[in-house]
């Protein structure tokens, strides 16, 4: 096999880790919530701020900048719930994507008030590692394994977990929910909390990678939304794949094409999508 | 003022409580569907509830378990007041209501359908301890428990739904239609069931359409009409009344 | 479904809803008595052009403004700068522009940093017949064959970067690397709007002419969350040297990349804009951009003002310790010269004889004024002169004296490396010790 493409591969499947984690905390929110935090990527900028703050401004040990990047956003997420999303959660869709998108230019311009539009950099890089003819970044590696180790987690918390078993109930059915005993109020605040965590985690794993700046969410997503539509809004596992999926065929179709034209590729794969599978790539 | 602090400090007497409705108006919107019902069900009683369709007996139901809260009347249940008490309280308070058309929780599996019944954290440290019973209740169940609850077949599905009702350890067990879309074989099975519940002291309120089998069950039934109590009193009684038999019984 | 189905209506109507043009703060010089000569100044404060340079532009943009009126505007006529933030989208900057000419009925409007807001705004300047005054958007496109008259560019062309680039190698490629210059296999990557895809037209142009081969030729976003595919094809293609046109995300992203993905190169020319910002990628790579040069008009700093017309040295000092005093940068980006200087050009050489000779400043004075503008070479603090091409000319509305040179980074400074006649010897291929150097 070509090395040059086995390298594209390899990079479209790290690619997938990085989207996969924002994918997969939008699909929780909107599965539970039934509501599209449009503000998401904003949040992991949100996160990137922070990690930036307290590593290179603050002089916090990295890990220990990371540990509290989690609990932050995930607070973020909780405020977002109980301030935007609850008092709406009787209103039509419509009303709840324009003020989650007004949350997102909302974060854009207090980043950019307190941070400027400045391009804000770790200056972190892990060597890269040469396995035969292809390099693989030792950063992007680390990044990857870090999400499916989030992944992992999360699939363990929702699988093993009363409340985790909850969120995967009331996705379904929210009206019964009570007559479990279970307060549909407090699974909404936990899952926002939860997702807000993997936007955190997110914001750690793209903060080595990416520059942070006010609008870095424009990078990553639109792609992010595009991903949770084909694997199925709320549909975990589908946007898991999806990401993957995605993170090849931007990959292999830049190798193949030319960088613009993968995206076109994806684009266009996106639609065809929507049309032939409107209920996600996975649905079952 | 002391009584109702009495009532508070006892919310959960050990002997179970007496279900008290009392002038009970409730609808949705401007709909009304329920025209002052009363109607009252004592520890270990079994209790049901006929009539037609649209007589608002499922209403009365979620009048019960909270999901709709009455306009006028009140709701007793062992002497404490619900009309204030949040829906996702009384499973703890042991109210376990199987819904209409059962609601279980299709992509989850027969043993994560109980876990979402035991949610309450006093029914989490019992959990193993009735999950077991209930599969000794249902060893279908125990066999099934990794099966997802969506593929099984619907006299199956009632089956998990009453147990994933008594995983909070309820004191009155209320059940919606528990013969709805089954085969008359099955309707027979999930009635027996009914049966060896109340026989071990559970209270049950069941809402049913076939007529004929619940009189079986339960002591005593109110016949809704319209919203309103056209008729009550003991079973046999009522198998025995003329009228009875010609609307609900087929007059056999 | 029904929740996708207005979930998605919903992402279309926010996205047009919350494109409500933000209110933006007048910036007021001192005023001296006299109606104040408005004068619109629109640029990027916000959103990814605003780091990629146009913040500075503003900046230089403000100290011209401020100079100007304390030096006594036009004859005790202050200027008053009205402010339009485009936050680097292009229907903002079309929204304000309707704001500026309509609302606050401006003649002329300056600044503009993006060539994918000058390009639709120029057409609608023309068609009300307001000045546009173009301070820093490069593509060649903005003016080619459009014979435009109310749209002025005082600043470099796209076209002139990529003369610059490709005889800065084929100058040196004998010499320094030893390679024939059709020899020098060139890699060509740029963002995709119509900056990058005009000097990277420019770039190619070029190289056509001096038969340099060009192994790989590609356009990407500059918000893609990934280049990684992009660093792997030029590392098959084995370029010499790496030509890159980018704003800044994309550029830092690149640099990461192409670091991790093993990409070695002999040299890399950058293009303006976020090349440009020699602070920033010195912050964030350090020694690892050592000898990477750029193309650009120059920064006056990199100028050696001695040599500049009488006068104009001083100009040049005088807003180098403002600009210093005021923003803390250590060697202030181009785009913080071109902002002082190109808006300089428009107050003293345009806007003053217009308000003399006609005691306003209307569009069509203003226009009148800029064609008969005539500065020879070295009496701008940018070094070159201005002379507009005029009605008619391909490239109507350019200044045909604009230079751009090829400058060279080394420990955080811009020196001038080409033409050989303004500046010092290039170092060529990147050292050793540069992480990126080939092997």
């Amino acid at each position: 096999m070509d090395p040059f493409l086995l390298e594209a591969i390899v990079n479209g499947i790290l690619l997938g880790g990085v989207f996969a984690l924002p994918a997969l905390g939008l699909n929780l929110v909107f599965g539970v919530v039934d509501v599209v935090w449009l503000c998401y990527a904003e949040l992991v900028m949100v996160g990137m701020y922070a990690v930036w703050f307290l590593y290179t401004q603050l002089g916090w040990p990295l890990p220990l900048a990371f540990g509290a990047c989690l609990p932050v956003v995930a607070l973020l997420g909780v405020l977002l719930h109980l301030l935007v999303v609850r008092p709406l959660l009787a209103a039509p869709p419509i009303n709840q994507v324009l003020a989650t998108g007004g949350v997102l230019f909302l974060l854009q311009g207090a980043m950019t008030l307190i941070f400027r539009t400045d391009f804000r950099s770790l200056g972190v890089d892990m060597p890269p590692m040469e396995v035969g003819e292809i390099f693989v970044s030792g950063t992007k590696l680390a990044a990857f394994c870090a999400a499916l180790l989030g992944a992992a987690v999360l699939w363990a918390f929702l699988k093993f977990t009363y409340v985790g078993t909850a969120i995967r109930a009331i996705a379904r059915d929210r009206e019964v929910m009570p007559l479990m005993g279970v307060d549909p109020q407090r699974i909404y605040l936990i899952a926002s909390a939860v997702g807000g965590a993997l936007a955190g985690l997110a914001a750690c794993l793209l903060v080595v990678q990416l520059d942070v700046h006010p609008f870095v969410g424009l990078s990553f997503g639109p792609i992010t939304f595009m991903i949770c539509v084909m694997g199925g809004l709320g549909n975990m596992l589908g946007g898991f794949l999806a990401a993957f999926l995605m993170g090849i065929i931007v990959s292999v179709g830049g190798f193949w094409g030319t960088t613009e034209f993968s995206y076109v590729v994806a684009f266009g794969f996106f639609i065809v999508t929507i049309f032939a599978r409107p209920r996600g790539l996975f649905a079952r | 003022m002391s009584a109702a602090l009495d009532t508070r400090a006892a919310p959960q007497s050990p002997s179970g409580g007496t279900l008290e409705l009392s002038g009970i108006h409730a609808g949705y919107g401007d709909f009304q569907a329920l025209f002052g019902i009363s109607l009252r069900v004592e520890p270990g009683e079994a209790v049901g509830v006929v009539g037609p369709n649209g007589a608002g007996k499922t209403t009365l139901l979620r009048v019960i378990s909270g999901l709709i809260r009455p306009t006028a009347g009140t709701l007793r249940f062992g002497g404490q007041d619900l009309a204030r008490t949040p829906p996702h309280q009384l499973p703890a308070l042991g109210i376990a209501h199987v819904p209409e058309n059962r609601r279980l929780f299709p992509h989850l599996t027969v043993e994560e359908n109980l876990k979402v019944g035991a949610f309450s954290p006093a029914a989490r440290a019992h959990f193993a301890e009735r999950r077991d019973r209930v599969y000794d209740l249902f060893p279908k169940m125990k066999q099934r428990r990794h099966q997802l609850a969506g593929t099984m077949s619907g006299g199956e599905q009632q089956m998990c739904a009453i147990g994933r009702a008594l995983m909070c350890a309820p004191r009155i067990l209320l059940l919606d239609e528990p013969s709805a879309g089954l085969a008359p074989i099955v309707v027979k099975q999930v009635f027996d069931l009914v049966r060896r519940i109340r026989e071990e002291g559970l209270t049950v309120l069941i809402v049913e359409q076939n007529v004929a089998q619940v009189l079986r069950v339960v002591d005593r039934a109110y016949v809704l009409e319209t919203g309103r109590v056209a008729a009550e009193g003991r079973s046999s009684e009522l198998a025995a009344d003329p009228a009875i038999r010609r609307s609900y019984l087929g007059g056999h | 479904m029904k929740a996708f189905g207005s979930t998605r209506r919903g992402l279309l109507q926010a996205g047009a809803a919350l494109t409500i043009p933000a209110t933006v703060a007048r910036a007021q010089g001192p005023a001296r008595g006299g109606d104040p000569l408005r004068v619109g100044v629109m640029t990027d404060l916000s959103g990814p052009f605003a780091g990629a340079g146009s913040q500075p532009l503003f900046w230089g943009a403000e100290v011209a403004i401020e100079l100007f009126n304390e030096r006594g505007g036009v004859d005790g006529r202050p200027v008053q700068a009205i402010t339009a933030d485009s936050q680097s989208k292009a229907d903002v900057a079309i929204n304000e522009m309707e704001r500026l000419l309509g609302q606050e009925r401006l003649e002329v409007v300056t600044g503009i940093y993006s060539s994918a807001h000058a390009v639709p705004l120029s057409g609608r300047f023309e068609q009300a017949r307001k000045m546009m005054w173009i301070t820093s958007a490069i593509a060649t496109a903005v003016l080619k064959d459009k014979n435009f008259r109310y749209v002025f560019r005082p600043t470099v062309h796209s076209d002139q970067y990529g003369e610059g680039s490709i005889s800065a190698i084929a100058d040196n490629a004998q010499a320094k690397l030893g390679i024939a210059p059709d020899k020098v296999k060139l890699g060509v990557i740029y963002e995709d709007g119509p900056y990058g895809t005009g000097v990277a037209a420019a770039i190619e142009a070029n190289a056509r002419q001096r038969n340099m081969p060009i192994v790989l030729k590609e356009a990407y976003s500059a918000t893609a969350p990934d280049l990684s595919t992009l660093v792997t094809k030029l590392r098959r293609e084995r370029p010499d040297i790496v030509l890159q046109v980018g704003y800044n995300p994309d550029i830092t992203l690149f640099l990461r990349q192409a670091k991790s993905g093993g990409l070695r190169f002999k040299m890399l020319i950058g293009h303006g804009a976020g090349w440009s910002q020699i602070d920033r990628l010195s912050e964030t790579f350090g020694q690892d951009v050592n000898y990477m040069c750029n193309v650009d008009p120059a920064a006056t700093q990199m100028l050696d003002w001695s040599k500049l017309q009488p006068g104009v040295g001083d100009l040049a000092k005088t807003f180098m310790d403002r600009f210093q005093a005021k923003h803390k940068l250590s060697d202030p980006p181009t785009h913080a010269s071109m902002g002082f200087n190109n808006t300089w050009i428009f107050l003293e050489h345009v806007l003053k004889p217009a308000v003399r000779k006609t005691g306003g400043m209307t569009a069509d004075a203003l226009r009148e004024a800029a064609l008969e503008v005539d500065v020879p070479t070295g009496g701008t603090i940018q070094g070159y002169g201005v002379k507009f091409a005029p009605p008619g000319n391909p490239m109507a509305g350019q200044n045909e004296r604009s230079i751009a040179v090829v400058m060279q980074f080394e420990n955080g400074k811009s020196k001038v490396v080409w033409p050989a006649a303004l500046g010092q010897p290039v170092v060529m291929p990147l050292p050793a010790s540069n992480a990126y150097a080939a092997r």
